[in-house]
This record gives C-alpha cells, structure tokens and sequence, in this order.
C-alpha cells in the first residue's frame, strides 16, 4: 500500500494505492494519521480509487484510523470507494460508520 | 470464448506464507471465476473469501512465517467451486467466531474474517485434524438463456 499526502488549504487529501492487507501498511497509515492529528490538520479525504482491495485487517487500518480521528476531533471521508471493497463494507456494516462520497469535488463540498 | 465442461478440473496452487502473495492468491480466483462464468459479483465475493481465509492461514496459522507452505485448491465442477485452504495451524473453535455487526462491537479493528467468509459462499466448513483446513463451496446460478426464439 502506497499513501500520497496532498495538503489542500484546510483538508488533506491521502491518496491510497494498492491493497490494503495489514503487515507494515498498519503501522504507515496510523503514523501519517498521528502527525495529521499532531499538525492540527483534522479533515482527512481518503482517495480510495486506486485501492483494488482491502481484507479484514485493512478494514481495522481504516477503522482505527476513522476511530483516531473522530477521538481527536477530527473527520475522515472516503471517496473512490470500487464495488468490490463497498461489499465488504455492506457486509460487515461499515457502510454506517464510513462517510463513502462519489468523488473528491463531493467529500470537498461543506467539509 | 467459454469453456464448456469444467467437470473433474482440480487446481493446486502452494504459496509462502507471504501476505503480499494473496495479491497472487487473488489473480487466480478471478482467472477461475472467469472460466466458471461467474457473475461479477460473485466473482468478488469469491475472492474476498478466499483473500480472508488466505490471510488466516498466514497471519494466524503460520505467524507470517515464510518457511510455512499454504495449500490452496479449487474444484471446478458443473454447478459449483470448491476451494480448499489448508495451513500447519492449530485452529480456533469457529463456534466462538463474532459478528462485529452490532454496534458494540462494530468499531472492532479485529475478528471479522470468517464472518465475512460465510457472509461470501453458500457453504464454509472446517476440518482441524491435520492442520487447518478451510473448505468454502459457491454454487454458481445458472445463466438465464436468450433462446431468441419468443412466443409463436
């Protein structure tokens, strides 16, 4: 898993790629969500459109990282979400906890 | 262009216990769902199943332990797949296996494999005497056909 972080006025744009599986990406993700956190910077989109899958452990990933915002004040928003990761996220209910928007003019608006 | 008669083709696949590897693991899920004809989203829910269950064998079968073989299998038959996921672990009773779904525990960064396993294939059994096997079954749903011929 790659993460590209783009810094946009108030929101920072972190750009995934890859699979999201556990291993070291557990580890990348929750450090640049500490230091986004650290910085004051507490409006995250995550730009899924270049994930091709994610298992349970990547769902955790996401889950702590969403967890971590939310207990420091902050909001995380997903966007580029592929059918395949949207039916795990049906699945397993996630779908009610993850803001899931089209695309990033979307998640932008009223954020 | 399809293949016709699937029957009796079994598939064997033997990976390190490698997590990038399920990337591997994955390409061949899709390769067999194809020659099965597969509808897109069965054909996804395969491969979530089968990445799940290659995950455990890996990560808690076999500690990530390179050195440590999976054995996967896939038994293409007329009107169903097969797969077969055997790790060197001691198992787990799947009895006690949660679902993360009810708002308690839905924030659980943990414990939702089998469960999206079973939620994936029609059938997911385990068999613990020698090692763990996993064995899941997605029945394929026939394909309306368009006779083109209509009502006389």
């Amino acid at each position: 898993m790659k993460i590209n972080r783009d810094d946009k006025e108030l929101v920072t744009l972190l750009r995934m790629e890859g699979k999201i599986m556990g291993g070291p990406d557990a580890e990348a993700f929750q450090k640049t969500i500490k230091d986004l956190i650290a910085e004051g910077r507490k409006k995250v989109i995550l730009d899924m459109s270049k994930v091709s899958w994610v298992n349970s452990t990547g769902l955790g990933i996401l889950i702590s990282g969403h967890t971590t915002m939310q207990n420091n004040g902050g909001t995380m928003r997903l966007v580029g979400v592929n059918k395949r990761i949207d039916q795990i996220f049906m699945v397993t209910k996630l779908h009610t906890i993850f803001d899931s928007y089209e695309d990033e003019a979307e998640a932008l608006a009223g954020f | 262009m399809a293949v016709t008669n699937n029957h009796n083709l079994t598939i064997a696949l033997r990976i390190p216990s490698r997590l990038e590897l399920l990337g591997v693991l994955d390409k061949v899920v899709e390769g067999v769902a194809d020659q099965m004809e597969f509808e897109d989203m069965d054909r996804d829910a395969i491969a979530i199943a089968v990445v799940e269950a290659g995950t455990n064998a890996i990560q808690h079968g076999h500690y990530t332990d390179p050195q440590k073989p999976v054995d996967i299998t896939f038994d293409l038959g007329a009107d169903q797949l097969i797969i077969t996921i055997r790790d060197e672990g001691t198992g787990f009773n799947p009895d006690i296996v949660a679902d993360t779904t009810p708002p308690p525990d839905l924030l659980s960064t943990r414990g939702r494999g089998i469960f999206i396993m079973r939620a994936m294939m029609d059938d997911v059994s385990f068999d613990f005497s020698d090692g763990t096997l996993v064995r899941m079954v997605k029945n394929r749903t026939p394909v309306e056909k368009d006779t083109g011929g209509g009502t006389a």
